[in-house]
């Protein structure tokens, strides 16, 4: 299941698929003094939205700037975003290069530019990033934009044969584990700004993902491909123990065993769910695990 | 230019070109400090009750007042003619009170002033107190008036120094 | 009978003291991080009807409820600087001995008929107590009736103290907790909303304050080592002993206040040990208690209000993404760029888009009252899909114990207020299947999910209060224990502040 296929093409698909959206009809900030709304966009503010994007040679690294639809909602990010300018609106901008349909972008403009004010402040013009690149799994999808393939059987049906999703499981702890070592290359240990988002990954990907691929491996369920996968990837994690440990990270010998242990308690009714761990002795502040 | 549709605008609420206009700001903090004097941390913004409470404090103070001219022990000599003149004139303010939304609690004042210096007036000369012989309920409407008469003293600094406001008043919080 | 002052009397009272004290300051402390009372449950900025804060807040920008903190000196707040975490912890830790010191009281009043001391059992008694406040009024002192041992004005007061205000702040004290709140939330509606029965919760302290602001005075007017020495040795025999019992006895509370403070501010995961020790065995027990609100319903004829009950406003804490590509994602509608993962240790992961999510959640959607940790509540129609029939789909495996979920928001990034990376949350599975757990993607109608409040899809969690209700979701794990992840406290403010991860309370 997916939506690009239905996606639209020309200026007047994406008007009427904008238009059919329904919109905050009561005072959403009720109590608050935004200076202005979101706006929609005539004919005229669309134009001027295109004349901007040639005349600051706006585009996406492949195409050229007049290959845009606007977005006529033109929403004001003045109000709910710190570091935008008071003025600041952006402009939902969708590509129309051959091959890059998918790929959306916005351009910042101010209140008195869309209102055709040529003495209208102009703000600094953003970066052509793309909207799909907000998510943070990006990097592993296997379009620019995201996966092609979504929905419930996104990863294909499960069968007594095969598990669906193990290269991506694979590809998360891989990726997490190249950003902890990046981490600890880069010396700064356990500084919280950049040492957080390793950890978070890397301890979520061994309390989910990896249990999970130990557990089918246990059951008999995984194919040779992923096996060796799989056992690349702890051959890998073994020789970054050291990383793993200076970063008060968890290691995988002691998350398989008991994650074993666990899933054979609960498939005999011995499991107890407890609500939370008590007082849990975290990581980084125990010698080792 | 300016947006003829701006939410803030259309209520007059232009903080451009201020620090409040994107930042919170601290209000009362002395320069060295870092908290303003706890007082100015509390803001009631009950308008109607509070006028409703400043008129009843008069209305108490007028009433005592009255009753203490009733009795037959005056506290000095002429307090009678004192007495019934703060009930008068606290009667006229409870109902300008009652009646209109006029600012009167500077004249709140005067009458918790002028009862003040009739109690100690009294002091000084055989008020009313259980131990020059009057009643314990003669003495209790006296020593209310005393007592009113500081609460509305109170009442009155915590208007004017911002802790409580009354109608037509507002706090006119906007956070 | 002789009232007297039985034993099981004085301990309660100089325990009340401790408990009292230590309950208003730390109520105190977390008054102070949103110190706004209202009205209304849609707690529009404007319109409380008191602040206790020197803050203006931004005017043109969007502020939001986690930069109204106040930080009240660690003289006056338990323990001050606007720990809200460790203020909570406290609260809980002597909400726990008051309450139970309180029933046992009761007990007791009632067993041994020493509730007559404070009940009156005739009309008279009313009557006296009004000669009685005449007597203060007249500046002398009046006596107790014979066969008591106060006052009859003495003995209403006590006994409002004690049988109608306790009862009534330990009442509203419990509707502060969302799952309580939640789960009997027509007795929510019937108390007059979330932020009335907050309002009321504070007044109970003014009240207390008020009480002890009184009540001092007139002990020191009674005679403060006769009065005192009842309190100590249950006659006033020795007032000498018993009044220096008493005040050494006032001074180790002081000292007690004064440890506790500075011991919170140095070492608050002491704190947090004492109190998952002694509050954690009774707040599991409200897991027990899913929420199940219908605010698009009247409470009284129980017909469809459509969005009539819904904040126009929804408040929030937390800032929304301060990047670029969160712009793009907005100004695009966000559907087409935004995908959920489902995965972990699952039978079948999943990718979803918005639209997928749409369809599988066929219109359902639930309005429910939003409970903020500092106290804001806003209400909210939100469209989504159930946590549970995500995890019917995805298929836990055998030994999974907890969701959890991952925002792309970056804490460090894009707020000042805070340091570290990603903020995510956990739910023990219990949680993750109640009814009300939601996957939304919408509010209040409106198409979409506002910047602010967490667009284009976020977690609901209607037993917990706000923090946990993750906004701006990208990814759901489910695991098989969360000890591994950060901290091992199971979210973003559990790893870096004072918050127990259950926080039905």
């Amino acid at each position: 299941m997916t939506l690009k296929k239905t996606r639209p093409r020309t200026q007047a698909e994406l008007d009427a698929y904008i238009a059919a959206r329904p919109r905050p009809v009561r005072n959403t900030f009720e109590g608050m003094y935004p200076l202005h709304e979101d706006l929609e966009l005539s004919d005229e503010q669309v134009q001027i939205v295109l004349d901007y994007l040639q005349e600051v040679n706006f585009h996406l690294p492949g195409a050229a700037p007049h290959e845009f639809l606007v977005v006529r909602w033109a929403r004001y990010t003045g109000f709910q975003f710190m570091q935008e300018p008071l003025d600041a609106y952006a402009i939902g901008l969708r590509c129309t290069h051959p091959g890059m349909e998918d790929q959306h972008t916005f351009i910042r403009m101010s209140w008195g530019q869309l209102m055709g004010d040529p003495e209208a402040v102009r703000l600094p013009v953003n970066k052509p990033v793309l909207a799909s690149d907000m998510m943070t799994l990006a990097r592993y999808r296997d379009t620019r934009t995201g996966p092609s393939r979504t929905g419930v059987d996104a990863y294909g049906a499960a069968s007594e044969s095969s598990v669906p999703g193990t290269d991506f499981d694979l590809k998360l702890l891989n990726g997490a584990l190249d950003d902890v070592l990046e981490q600890h290359l880069s010396g700064k240990g356990r500084e919280v700004n950049s040492w957080w988002d390793p950890a978070l990954n890397w301890g979520v990907a061994l309390a989910g993902r990896y249990p999970r691929l130990k557990y089918f491996e246990s059951k008999g369920r995984l194919d040779e491909k992923t096996l060796a996968a799989l056992h690349a990837f702890e051959a890998r994690a073994a020789q970054a123990e050291t990383a793993l440990q200076e970063l008060g990270l968890a290691t995988l010998e002691f998350v398989a065993e008991s994650a074993l242990k666990q899933a054979e308690k609960a498939e005999t009714g011995t499991f107890y769910r407890r609500h939370r761990i008590r007082d849990p002795q975290s990581l980084t502040k125990s010698e080792h695990i | 230019m300016e947006d003829k549709n701006s939410p803030a605008l259309r209520v007059g609420v232009d903080f451009r070109g201020t620090e409040n206009a994107t930042q919170p700001v601290l209000k009362h903090i002395k320069p060295g400090k870092k908290r303003a004097p706890l007082l100015r941390y509390i803001r009631i913004n009950l308008p109607k009750t509070t006028r409703l409470l400043l008129i009843a404090v008069i209305a108490v103070i007028g009433a005592a007042s009255a009753a203490v001219a009733l009795s037959n022990h005056p506290p000095f000599l002429f307090a009678t003619l004192a007495l019934w003149g703060i009930c008068g004139v606290a009667a006229v303010f409870v109902a300008v009170g009652l009646l209109t939304s006029a600012r009167i609690w500077t004249w709140g004042l005067f009458i918790a002033l002028a009862s003040l210096l009739v109690y100690m007036g009294g002091l000084l000369g055989n008020a009313p107190y259980v131990w020059n012989g009057a009643s314990v309920v003669s003495a209790a409407i006296w020593n209310l008036t005393l007592l009113a008469s500081i609460a509305y003293m109170v009442l009155f600094w915590a208007l004017r120094y911002g802790m409580i406001v009354a109608a037509p008043d507002n706090q006119n919080f906007m956070d | 009978m002789e009232l007297g002052f039985p034993w099981w009397l004085r301990v309660e009272h100089f325990l009340n003291i401790i408990f009292i004290s230590f309950l208003v300051r730390s109520g105190l402390e977390i008054l102070g991080t949103y110190p706004k009372l209202y009205r209304s449950q849609h707690t529009v900025p404007g319109t409380s009807w008191a602040q206790f804060t020197v803050q203006e807040e931004a005017k043109h920008k969007y502020y939001t409820v986690g930069g109204e903190y106040s930080d009240y000196s660690p003289r006056i707040s338990l323990p001050g600087r606007g720990m809200l975490g460790l203020g909570r912890y406290w609260h809980f830790i002597t909400v726990t001995g008051f309450v139970t010191c309180w029933i046992i009281y009761f007990v007791l009043l009632l067993v041994t008929g020493q509730w007559r001391r404070y009940v009156p059992t005739s009309w008279d008694t009313f009557a006296q107590a009004g000669q009685d406040m005449l007597a203060y009024l007249a500046f002398t002192m009046p006596q107790p009736v014979d066969g008591m041992v106060f006052n009859a004005l003495q003995q209403l007061s006590y006994g409002f103290v004690i049988l109608v205000l306790t009862p009534l702040v330990i009442l509203t004290g419990a509707f502060q907790s969302p799952a309580i709140a939640n789960h009997f939330s027509r007795i929510t509606r019937a108390l007059g909303g979330r932020q009335v029965i907050r309002s009321i919760h504070f007044l109970c302290l003014v009240s207390y304050v008020a009480f002890f602001v009184i009540h001092v005075p007139l002990v020191f007017l009674h005679g403060y080592l006769h009065e005192t020495s009842k309190m100590v040795l249950g006659h006033s025999n020795n007032p000498v002993l018993g009044g220096s019992i008493f005040t050494i006895g006032l001074i180790l509370v002081i000292v007690l206040h004064v440890v506790a403070t500075r011991w919170t501010l140095a070492d608050g995961r002491a704190v947090e040990r004492l109190h998952n020790l002694i509050v954690r065995p009774w707040s599991n027990l409200l897991y027990k208690l899913p929420a199940r609100m219908h605010y698009d319903r009247s409470n009284i004829t129980g017909k469809d209000m459509g969005l009539a009950n819904t904040t126009q406003n929804f408040r929030g804490s937390g800032r929304p993404p301060e990047t670029e590509e969160y712009l793009a994602l907005m100004a695009n509608c966000y559907e087409d760029d935004y995908v959920l993962e489902i995965g972990g240790y699952v039978e079948r992961p999943m990718t979803l888009t918005i639209a997928d999510l749409r369809e599988l959640a066929a219109g359902h959607s639930q309005t429910t009252l939003h409970h903020c940790v500092q106290g804001f509540s806003s209400i909210g129609r939100w469209r989504g899909i159930t946590v549970s029939d995500l995890l019917d789909l995805a298929g836990p495996l055998p030994g999974a114990t907890d969701v959890v979920y991952t925002s792309f928001q970056n804490m460090g990034r894009d707020d000042d207020l805070y340091e570290g990376g990603t903020y995510y949350v956990s739910t023990p599975m219990v949680e993750a299947r109640m009814p009300q757990t939601l996957i939304a993607f919408e509010l209040n109608d409106e198409g979409e999910i506002p910047a602010k409040n967490g667009g284009p899809v976020r977690l609901r969690l209607e037993t917990s209060t706000g923090f946990r209700s993750l906004k701006w979701l990208e990814r759901i794990e489910v695991v098989n224990r969360y000890d591994i992840i950060l901290e091992g406290r199971g979210g973003y403010f559990e790893d870096t502040d004072f918050y127990d991860r259950n926080q039905l309370i």
